[in-house]
């Protein structure tokens, strides 16, 4: 259904495609003015297309209860008889046609623009760490959305309010090792952190260079994170979703 | 008697599917009326029929395709802004304002809109509300209201600016029947108290509702304006013949064969239940005809539940017009 | 006579609107959360890049650099807020609460109401600009050398580029009458545009020779450079673009671009509502 709506307005093309990509490009621009060496301008581009992963997941999937809650959808999906993370998911895959074109795009920015190029160490790791985090991110996705259940436009500011945050502490724009590692631990529990850290190890001659902890042990911290955080969203869905309907939440629109 | 609204030919068009093929969709085909002032006039037609159209142009929210519309003697293309001040408009069955504030701020803030200085706007707020019961709520977030609430709320911002003319779009939709009789009571009241003439346009899918209200009715469908006049008067023009209202359990009839009667003039049909119990209104030109029809029905094998001769009312009027029921869009007729 | 109520009937629009943009800014949480949250972004955005100096340059980051970034970063929140208050107007009244079409029926002056609805935002960019320069104070050799003749230049530029940012809030305003729902998506990336083209965090002269033009058209371009010149007591900055231009004539340029782009955003915008009307979506909502 996603898919079907986001075809039929085309002006989708410019606000999902190319205005995201202007932030990017900027960051890019940073380390340029500051002549730093061509792979930073790589670490960005790889921030660049874990961030539209990261807002498809957040505002595709986590804050898509608020807009079907508004719409009068909610209570119809909770009427059915499926499971919630399946409808989760469903939405996710749906604008992931968009999110994928992003990431190829901002790659092909990356190349062609700034002439960033991958030295990569092994691309079965590399897979591995992207598709864990790809999942631990789902996850934690899944568990942001239970709460629009019950809470509505204080969710979403929320949401909207922590994005900056995200954004520095994930180290999207520079490795987290920057920041330390007491810092770089807390930010270790969004998992892209640490999705970003390895690929950036694996994908770039300098990134060893910069790694905040070895791949394996990255690794390993994502596979805990995925188990932890899908249990997570299913332990706070049922709840959510029954608070929601004992408190008639559900259904209270136009906040 | 000034005239409050008047359309020239008015038409609208929307590209439909087809648009890549140059396909259009007439929403209203020459539409001719002329309202005058100080009425209460009604837009009946089945769901599509263009009434909305007809309000969205007269309320300055769409532009014509082709035509004339005049509002207080306004031209809607390029003096919108001298109709803005004097007209409001109320649409039933939406949201209608913003939930994190209260009644009273709603209500409050579009009074400012219109320039209306807190004071007199607040005074009159008051009065509404408690003429609609809603003095309690007042202070309630409206997203806390009921469905009901918030459209009592609704059509209290439409009479709060005091217009001139006043666009009622399906106004007692999600209104219980105690609360659609009181605003149907303070919207005939309000246009003939008013010291200055008030005009009403609406629209209605309940027939007894546009009996009761309208001074004048026009039946519009497929765009295009069938009949205009008061309820009296329609339903007398289209009055030839006798009413009867026939229920039955006949799920799988030959409607082809009841048409085909001789001495039926309109026949129109809606299904009454699950069971498949079906209603249908017949209008003959002599009772000679109702034999021929209980004959063909027992023929068929089944059973006649009720039979009721009716008074020639409005609905039927419409039947005869539009060739399906208001209510429900399956019936068909001649 | 006729000239003083129609202003004094425009304060009102102003006024209404900036009141009803407030509290649906602010009324959604407790005031003491919402303050929170006010700071944690713009502190946020600052440390990124800040981060990605000490990650770039280590200890090398000259203050120049660093001042050049912060006054950049700081306007900058202006920029981002006014624009996206404004732009996301449409899809709340449209789409989240259904009331455009009883808004725009009403003898309102539209571009007036946006106008007003923008100032909720202006505020909250206040509010972070001044936390933005308390944290930069604290934790970034910041020089402020202002001198006290500079300020009314400085006040009077200020203004101007607020202005401009009403008026391009504008413009996109009327982009999203004609526009379905995208979401956040729109107005936290249109803003972008503006992040990369008028030299925000770096010089517009480290942009290729083609975007620096179109850079030198736009107000807020002229704004930051004056601002970083008035602030930091200097006849030119970091930002080779601009060097060989007086600051007067910057500021003159700045008083046209915003001129250029007030005749713009007022025919524009009713062209825009025009069409809308024309096409019948004033009030359509995006179901998907």
């Amino acid at each position: 259904m996603r898919i079907i709506g986001v075809n039929r307005e085309p002006s989708w093309l410019i606000f999902e495609l190319f205005f995201p990509l202007l932030p990017i490009c900027a960051f890019a621009f940073v380390y340029k003015s500051m002549n730093a060496p061509t792979d930073y301008l790589g670490f960005v581009i790889l921030g660049g297309a874990m961030t539209a992963i990261w807002m498809n997941v957040l505002w595709g999937m986590a804050a898509q209860f608020f807009w079907e809650r508004e719409s009068g959808n909610l209570t119809l999906y909770m009427l059915c008889p499926m499971s919630t993370m399946a409808v989760l998911i469903g939405m996710a895959f749906g604008s992931a046609f968009s999110t994928f074109f992003r990431v190829i795009i901002t790659f092909l920015i990356g190349k062609f623009l700034f002439g960033v190029t991958l030295h990569v160490a092994s691309y079965f790791w590399l897979f591995v760490t992207f598709i864990l985090t790809i999942a631990a991110v789902f996850s934690l996705g899944m568990m942001m959305a239970s709460f629009f259940l019950i809470y509505g436009r204080d969710a979403w500011n929320i949401l909207t309010v922590f994005m900056e945050p995200v954004f520095f502490m994930s180290g999207f724009y520079f490795p987290v090792k920057t920041l330390g590692y007491p810092l770089g631990a807390l930010a270790s529990l969004i998992p892209i952190t640490l999705g970003l850290d390895s690929m950036r190890q694996l994908a770039f001659a300098l990134g060893p260079e910069t790694a905040f902890l070895p791949v394996k042990t990255e690794v390993a911290i994502l596979v805990v994170l995925t188990v932890v955080y899908l249990a997570g969203a299913k332990y706070l869905l049922n709840k959510l979703e029954y608070l929601g309907r004992r408190e008639g939440r559900l259904t209270l629109r136009w906040q | 008697m000034a005239i409050a609204i008047k359309t020239n030919d008015l038409s609208r068009t929307f590209s439909d599917d087809g648009e890549k093929k140059g396909g259009l969709f007439w929403a209203l085909r020459d539409v001719n009326i002329e309202i005058p002032d100080g009425m209460i006039f009604g837009l009946l037609g089945p769901n599509g029929a263009g009434k909305t159209t007809l309000i969205k142009i007269l309320s300055t929210l769409l532009l014509p395709s082709a035509g004339e519309a005049l509002v207080a003697g306004y031209n809607v293309d390029n003096e919108y802004d001298k109709i803005r001040p004097v007209i409001n408009m109320v649409s039933g069955g939406e949201n209608c304002g913003y939930g994190i504030l209260t009644v009273a701020e709603n209500l409050w803030m579009f009074t400012q809109f219109y320039g209306i200085p807190t004071k007199p706007a607040m005074k009159r707020i008051k009065e509404l509300l408690e003429i609609m019961n809603l003095t309690e709520k007042a202070d309630t977030k409206i997203n806390k209201l009921s469905t009901g609430m918030r459209q009592k709320m609704n059509f209290i911002r439409g009479f709060v600016t005091d217009p001139k003319i006043l666009f009622l779009d399906e106004p007692t939709l999600g209104l219980d029947v105690n609360a659609a009789r009181e605003t149907r009571k303070f919207v005939m009241n309000w246009v003939k108290t008013a010291e200055e003439p008030k005009t009403v346009i609406l629209t209605t899918h309940y027939m007894q509702e546009a009996d009761e209200m309208c001074d004048r009715l026009a039946i519009i469908d497929h765009g295009k304006i069938l009949a205009e006049d008061t309820p009296r008067s329609l339903k007398k023009q289209e009055s030839g013949g006798i009413s009867y209202n026939i229920t039955v359990g006949y799920k799988d009839f030959d409607a082809e064969g009841l048409r085909k009667i001789p001495g039926v003039a309109s026949f129109a049909h809606s299904v009454l239940d699950e069971q498949g119990m079906i209603e249908m209104v017949f209008i003959l030109q002599t009772d000679a005809a109702l034999a021929k029809i209980i004959e063909k029905i027992n023929s068929d094998g089944f059973s006649i539940n009720n039979i009721q001769k009716t008074e020639f009312t409005l609905e039927d009027a419409f039947i005869k017009l539009v060739g399906r029921r208001l209510s429900n869009g399956e019936s068909d007729a001649r | 006579m006729a000239v003083t109520d129609t202003l004094k009937r425009s304060a009102k629009v102003v006024r209404s609107a900036a009141w009803l943009g407030w509290q649906l800014e602010s009324n959604w949480a407790d005031p003491a959360i919402f303050a929170i949250i006010t700071i944690i972004r713009p502190l946020a955005s600052l440390l990124i890049i800040i981060f990605m100096f000490r990650f770039a340059l280590g200890a090398s980051a000259s203050a120049d650099l660093l001042n050049f970034f912060f006054i950049g970063n700081t306007v900058y929140l202006f920029v981002y807020n006014v624009l996206f208050g404004i732009s996301q107007v449409i899809f709340e009244d449209r789409e989240h609460y259904e009331v455009i079409k009883y808004i725009y029926i009403s003898p309102v002056n539209w571009y007036l109401y946006f106008i007003g609805r923008g100032f909720a935002r202006l505020i909250i960019a206040g509010v972070s600009c001044v936390v933005s320069i308390v944290a930069g104070l604290i934790f970034l050799p910041l020089k402020f050398n202002m001198t006290a003749a500079a300020v009314p230049v400085f006040a009077f530029s200020f203004l101007l580029g607020i202005v401009s940012i009403f008026f391009m809030g504008i413009i996109m305003c009327a982009l999203t009458l004609v526009m379905a729902r995208h979401g956040n998506m729109m107005s936290e990336s249109i803003s972008g545009i503006f992040f990369i083209l008028c030299g925000i965090i770096y010089p517009i002269s480290a942009l290729p020779v083609w975007l620096q033009k179109i850079s030198t058209a736009i107000p807020i371009s002229y704004w930051l450079e004056i601002s970083r010149r008035l602030i930091l007591n200097t006849d030119q900055t970091i930002d080779a673009a601009w060097h060989g231009v007086s600051t007067a004539d910057l500021v003159y340029r700045l008083g046209f671009s915003t001129a250029v782009l007030f005749a713009f955003s007022v025919v524009f915008f009713y062209y825009m509502s025009m069409l809308a009307r024309a096409k019948g979506i004033i009030d359509r909502t995006t179901s998907y």
